[in-house]
């Protein structure tokens, strides 16, 4: 069986008075696990599911702080919040005193789990401030810890044997088997078949979501075209509705050009559509007989269809004016303030091995339609990607562990965590130089985002200002554990394949050429 | 975005470039030339004392005018300044921050040491020697708050125009705290080399804007290998983001009337139009602790047909003479030029000719960090966007023989111009040269600039490592701000 890897926050509310106390506790945590040699060697070994995990405390002017657990791991969640709650029980406990009761029902756990003297399971409270990604990406899909970790050691114990001279004089596969020979002893692993890292119902299932969104949305768009059809069986509907068309296209081209005006093809196009509709509902009362046509009951299938296509056309378009005329005037921030103390902390954290870690939390733009369009976009960007970024391939670039973003505070603010490889620099040139497009969808919804054209366009592009903005919304990583800090997605791909050749008994020549690229 | 051309295999290089007549008054020589008909030449590292004021400034340039870029003269010169000594000069505070994060900080501050690798083996004993000293740098044992450079026809020519800015300076209490004769090094047939005999300065981007022209006057095209935006080395012109590049600001007043508007906002006056930073470093450069680590690494590899120069070649990714290694040999000159109207992915792209390790590869990774043909362009593009224009010299004697020391000091004074530190100069630094994963390598850097350790040579049927040592070591450096030429009478008049 394939392993599955979970990727989820806990978030709680922090009290304010006891936010440096927490840090306190989380920092004590940090220098107790880099105290031992190697550094979070215990850690490792206690929880062996575990790829990567952070703790954060989070200030914000308009909120309390909060205090979040960020983990990435094999399998599901209930083995391992034992697993931690077995490794760091009592220092949770902890951190979790120093945060604000729960107001819903987790209130009695908190309640339980914090009192004087108390061994209650913390498990269960983690679970329930458990906050599910809108949306996550994953490098290395498929790779549970272990495995990582023994081809890892396969790799280092392949190296040194190809650099022996007297391997050149063979053939590429005579040097694959005779590497194969001295390492079996080793790692007798090789001789067994590995579970297939994506597994056919995974991927069936991914499939049947995005196929589920895709419904879902074209539903949505649908529905107020079919109510009115319903209501209303007359040829005026599908002229309203094509006039609605064109009039909101034309104003989506002219919105798109300098004139902040309704053109007078779009204008005269609308009041067509407002006429049209105006007749429907006279049409529609017992009066208004002579005006309704029968198109519906003689031609019904000419009747639906036009209402088919030409009620989403309408919807569509309508939806994009709106989500033009706010994204001309929405306020894009120049110059973020930047807390200079704070992003000293962070520079400091940053580059000491070959990943880096962020987390970032900023406010999501007011209104209804951004509220819809925020959890779309993240759900339907979170499907594609399961589906298209099989390989871990953002684009042309794969330098993603695990990252996701989350809806927290009721709504209000979006939460973004990565474990990435290579520089934040190198880190954010990548989005705005190879994978711009999603991630200016992701993170459109945010206040102050550089400005952005039709959710995906523009945005991350601006990049000076789309750095400056990313840079403002990080905190610092107080706790950042990472079970294998010197290997990239890249490497861990490439040990993966040279595993996989290493797993086979016997290579044509060009396969074992092929293969040898890789050590 | 400027319209991407499809960057052609062996394509004719681009024409010389210029800047628009009215943009090139104001803006010094150093930024569009490298001064390549003066092969001589020297670096005055400036110390000034507190509240130096700006007259020196303009004392100097009284004595010695400063280049600007209207066309080819003789002898030439450059200024430029470190945050410390703009702050010596006396510009306002608000003025002082105004400038990019990294040079306001200094190349020293210890995170980016970190982050460039400015550490233990990689700089010479109880180095850094010299920086600018700003509060969050580093110590040294210099504090470094300007730069003059100075370049002439040959050595005499450049020792008597040395003696006059010593005079001019020494009059206005400013001390040449670090002095290095500086030269191109050209060997008989005229190839500029690098001590350990390398040809070198052969690829460099070409700038492209509303600024920038051929020759004849005409819109320079951007060119479709080497193109890069204009505000990537001049302030206030359109950069790689496609935003004017933003250089430092000073409050209107009466004194910066004459500076332009430029780009900035109402009740300030632009510094940094037509300016740049300039990075400095100097890099000693071991050459028979080079050629013998060849040696060494030759004889453990075993490998007949690797001998040390092909080796040294390989660790370069050219050969002696500059032209590109290739799978089926080096790329034969064009027009009598090494060339450089290529790519890797198409021709090598596993690193058989030229390792995906190799110096210039890691300098300018060009399309080669590409995984699918498709997205070569894309690659290409996105390494242009961190691309420096370079302006180092050579100083200290070539070595005799290249495996004997002689215990001479002899190195590379690497100079850059770039507008964003962190994305161009500092990103080349960390993210290609010195990042142990650059192109799904593992374990190992710069074969040149990094640490001892392994540089990986890709072959069939199976690659070598060879273990290669340390030899180049960083003396000093900083981040320089090279203003305009309104901008140096501005820094003229502080008091």
């Amino acid at each position: 069986m394939a392993m599955n890897q979970t990727v989820l926050s806990m978030v709680i509310e922090v009290q304010p008075q006891s936010a440096a106390l927490l840090r306190g506790h989380v920092s004590d945590f940090r220098a107790a696990e880099e105290a031992t040699t190697p550094k979070y060697v215990r850690l490792r070994e206690a929880i062996p599911s575990l790829h990567f995990m952070s703790m954060t405390v989070s200030d914000d002017a308009a909120y309390d702080p909060v205090f979040v657990l960020e983990a990435n791991f094999d399998g599901p969640p209930g083995p391992f919040w034992a697993l931690l709650e077995a490794a760091i029980g009592p220092r949770l406990r902890d951190m979790f005193r120093c945060a604000k009761p729960p107001g819903d029902g987790a209130a009695d756990l908190f309640a339980a789990v914090t009192a004087d003297g108390s061994t209650a399971p913390i498990a269960p409270l983690l679970a329930a401030c458990t906050i599910t990604p809108a949306v996550f990406h994953q490098g290395n899909r498929g790779l549970d810890r272990p495995r990582i970790d023994a081809e890892a050691a396969l790799f280092l114990a392949a190296r040194p044997l190809a650099d022996a001279p007297t391997l050149r004089a063979l053939t590429p596969a005579a040097i694959h088997a005779d590497l194969r020979a001295s390492l079996l002893p080793q790692f007798p692993w090789l001789n067994a078949t590995p579970p297939p890292r994506i597994g056919m119902l995974e991927n069936l299932g991914d499939l049947g979501r995005l196929a589920g969104f895709i419904v879902v949305a074209l539903a949505v768009l649908l529905a107020p075209g079919v109510v009115l059809g319903l209501a209303c069986k007359s040829v005026w509907l599908p002229t309203m509705l094509a006039l609605a068309a064109i009039s909101f296209g034309l104003h989506l081209r002219d919105l798109n050009g300098p004139s902040q005006r309704w053109s007078l093809a779009s204008g005269a196009a609308g009041a067509l559509a407002l006429l049209t509709l105006a007749a429907i509902l006279w049409s529609a009362t017992p009066w208004g007989s002579a005006l309704r046509s029968t198109i519906a009951a003689d031609h019904p299938v000419v009747f639906w269809a036009l209402v088919a296509v030409l009620g989403p056309a309408a919807v569509a378009t309508w939806v994009l004016v709106w989500l033009r005329l706010l994204e001309r005037s929405d306020p894009s921030q120049d110059d973020p303030p930047m807390d200079e103390a704070a992003l000293l902390r962070i520079a400091r954290s940053e580059d000491q091995t070959v990943q880096n870690h962020m987390i970032s939390i900023v406010h999501i733009k007011p209104g209804v339609l951004r509220a819809v369009l925020v959890r779309a976009g993240l759900w339907g960007l979170g499907l594609l990607l399961r589906v298209i970024a099989h390989d871990g391939y953002l684009g042309s670039m794969r330098t993603i562990h695990f990252a996701h973003w989350a809806i927290v505070s009721n709504g209000g603010r979006l939460m973004f965590h990565s474990n990435f490889d290579s520089s934040w620099e190198s880190y954010l040139d990548d989005f705005i130089e190879k994978a711009h497009g999603g991630l200016t969808l992701a993170w459109t919804g945010g206040v102050g985002f550089p400005a952005t054209r039709f959710l995906v366009q523009d945005g991350a592009t601006h990049g000076r200002q789309f750095k400056a903005w990313a840079r403002h919304s990080m905190t610092e990583s107080l706790f950042w554990f990472s079970a294998y800090p010197s290997l990239t997605v890249n490497q861990i791909e490439r040990q993966a394949r040279l595993a996989q050749g290493l797993r086979q008994a016997t290579m044509t020549e060009p396969e074992a050429q092929a293969w040898l690229l890789d050590l | 975005m400027a319209a991407r051309s499809l960057a052609v295999e062996g394509s004719p290089p681009p024409e010389s470039w210029r800047l628009d007549p009215a943009c090139a008054a104001q803006t010094q020589g150093l930024l569009v030339s490298p001064f390549g008909h003066l092969e001589a030449g020297s670096a005055l590292f400036l110390t000034l004392p507190d509240k130096a004021g700006g007259g020196w400034l303009k004392a100097l340039r009284a004595a010695i005018p400063i280049t600007d870029a209207t066309g080819k003269t003789s002898p030439c010169t450059a200024i430029a300044f470190t945050d410390s000594g703009l702050a010596a000069m006396g510009l306002e505070s608000a003025a002082l921050s105004s400038f990019s994060e990294p040079f306001v900080e200094g190349l020293f501050q210890a995170d980016r040491r970190r982050r460039l690798s400015d550490e233990d083996s990689l700089v010479v004993a109880g180095g850094p020697l010299w920086g600018g000293g700003t509060t969050k740098n580093t110590p040294t044992l210099a504090v470094v708050h300007a730069v003059l450079l100075l370049y002439a026809e040959d050595a005499a020519t450049a020792a008597a125009l040395g003696a006059k800015a010593h005079a001019a300076l020494a009059a206005n209490r400013i001390f040449v705290s670090r002095q290095i004769a500086t030269s191109l090094m050209f060997d008989q047939a005229g190839i500029a080399r690098e001590h350990f005999g390398f040809a070198d300065g052969i690829s460099q981007p070409t700038p492209f804007g509303a600024s920038i022209q051929t020759p004849g006057g005409a819109p320079m095209p951007p060119d479709p290998w080497h193109g890069m935006a204009a505000g990537d080395i001049l302030m206030g012109h359109v950069d790689a983001h496609g935003e004017p590049a933003p250089g430092p600001l000073v409050q209107e007043s009466a004194a910066a009337a004459t500076l332009p508007q430029g780009n900035a906002p109402e009740g300030f006056r632009d510094l940094g139009l037509n300016g740049s930073y300039l990075v400095i470093r100097e890099l000693r450069q071991d050459v028979a602790r080079f050629w013998r680590s060849m040696d060494t690494a030759v004889a453990t590899l075993a490998d007949p047909a690797i001998e040390s120069t092909g080796l040294a070649q390989r660790a370069v990714g050219r050969t002696l003479n500059g032209d590109v290694l290739s799978p089926n040999g080096p790329l034969p000159p064009q027009g009598g030029q090494p060339q450089n109207s290529f790519g890797y992915l198409a021709r090598d792209p596993h690193g058989f000719g030229c390792p995906m390790g190799s110096h210039i590869r890691r300098a300018n990774p060009r399309d080669g960090l590409a995984p699918t043909p498709k997205l070569g362009p894309d690659l290409l593009h996105a390494a242009n966007n961190h691309r420096i224009m370079r302006r180092g010299r050579k100083f200290g004697a070539p070595l005799a023989d290249p495996r004997l020391d002689d215990g001479q000091d002899r190195g590379l004074l690497f100079m850059a111009l770039n507008t964003d530190l962190v994305r161009q100069f500092e990103f080349v630094q960390q993210n290609w040269m010195l990042n142990q994963t650059f192109a799904v390598l593992f374990d190992e850097t710069d074969p040149l600039l990094g640490p001892a350790g392994p540089f990986t040579l890709p072959a069939t049927p199976l690659r070598r490592r060879a273990q290669v040592e340390t030899y180049i070591q960083l003396v000093g450096g900083e981040y320089f701000f090279l203003p305009s030429l309104p901008a140096l009478d501005y820094l003229g008049g502080l008091t």
